[in-house]
């Protein structure tokens, strides 16, 4: 049971999820990329998370900061069985490769990756459940 | 010679569907409908049926929202008695419904369809069936009814604070006084927001070692996920208090209505 719950947590917390054609159907694959997997999270930070401008209307594009994300990944036709991960803007040496790993609300970063991103833009908080 | 389907026509806003003859049907003939076509559906599996299915989820967390404020609303003395609420009910129902279906036509159906939950997001702003549910409910005198609104809102989020087993002070301050593996990496960030809400909040220029009571002691966090928790409800408190700063209303008519209702 152990080592069960040990790999639904590593293929929920490394996989990634590609949307793949084949025929008529289009499949989703998850797939283990060893290495690839090491690369942590980065993307929209607010500035403040207490900040005195924002109001009911929400968020607006000068509440974020520049995106920290500098890696995405990619796929080719021409390479379906392929993925390719590439920078998006210029990276020192030295610097921390992040990728993105969504737009999502604290809650899904805690369950599926076991960490919460700082300042996170997508969080939300529950008023009312059923 | 195929049969022509019948047309599931889209929610209509009590949410009932209806199923449309685009032809005469003879009686004995079998009522066909098409349960979706979708280029990855060459079986045709019902996924609509899935759709409709989470509408009733749906409704149930406006039902949430109906049963919280009821006896709110009975106990404001403001003329509301049970055949009054059912008529706000129903036209909170109605405005739901609306909402959902201005979802589904703008695209956003299936996105709202798999978060049945009224929620907040960050920057203080509300799901929009929340807001086109809960004015319906809350009918104040015309004057102070949007203030009445918020003030609601805000009664809301206290009410989700005041729940929780610890307060965003004390988290902070249990955030800010760990010292497990890891701990002083985020402590700048924790630090600078403690800075901010003492001003904003008014806590009086308190230390977070101060803070933390004898008390409190026994909540000292312990390892990697404990952290994760602490940080993630720091989080959600953040919010929610962020929210009642900008929600709070001036209005000293829905201020006194609002106490009424929290008595």
């Amino acid at each position: 049971m152990e080592e069960f719950l040990w790999a639904v947590a590593v293929v929920h917390s490394r996989s990634f999820g590609v949307e793949q054609t084949r025929g008529k159907t289009k499949v989703l694959n998850h797939l283990l990329l060893p290495l690839a997997d090491m690369l942590n999270h980065g993307g929209d930070e607010l500035k403040c998370y207490w900040t005195s401008e924002w109001n009911t209307s929400g968020l607006s594009q000068t509440d974020l900061q520049t995106c920290t994300t500098n890696v995405e990944w990619v796929t080719e036709p021409a390479a379906p069985d392929a993925l390719f991960f590439v920078s998006t803007k210029d990276i020192a040496r030295g610097t921390e490769a992040l990728l993105s790993y969504g737009d999502r609300s604290n809650d899904h970063f805690a369950l599926y990756y076991g960490f919460t991103p700082k300042n996170n833009p997508y969080d939300d908080v529950v008023l009312f459940d059923e | 010679m195929s049969p022509k389907p019948l047309t599931l026509a889209n929610p209509n806003p009590s949410l009932t569907l209806l199923a449309l003859a685009p032809r005469l049907c003879i009686i004995g003939a079998e009522g066909i409908s098409p349960k979706g076509v979708d280029d990855d559906d060459d079986d045709h599996t019902p996924r609509n049926t899935e759709v409709f299915f989470r509408f009733g989820m749906v409704h149930r967390s406006l039902d949430a929202l109906i049963e919280w404020y009821r006896p709110l609303a009975l106990a404001a003395n403001d003329g509301c008695d049970e055949a009054k609420w059912e008529d706000r009910v129903r036209a909170a129902k109605d405005a739901y419904a609306s909402e959902v279906r201005n979802l589904m036509l703008a695209g956003e159906g299936e996105l709202s369809a798999a978060e049945p939950r009224l929620k907040m997001l960050v920057g203080s702003k509300l799901d929009v069936r929340l807001m086109a549910a809960l004015p319906e409910l809350v009918r104040g005198p015309t004057d102070a009814e949007t203030e009445l609104f918020w003030d609601v809102v805000c009664m809301r989020c206290m009410e989700l604070l005041t729940d929780m087993p610890t307060t965003l002070q004390q988290d902070l301050a249990l955030l800010l006084c760990d010292t497990t593996d890891g701990a002083a990496d985020g402590q700048p960030h924790w630090r600078e927001l403690w800075r901010q809400l003492d001003v904003e909040q008014r806590w009086g220029g308190a230390e977070p070692e101060a803070a933390l009571r004898a008390s409190l002691v026994a909540l000292a966090i312990q390892s990697y996920e404990h952290r994760m928790l602490v940080e993630f409800r720091a989080y959600k408190k953040l919010m929610l208090t962020r929210a009642l700063a900008v929600f709070s209303s001036t209005s000293s008519e829905a201020k006194q209505r609002l106490q009424t209702l929290g008595e």
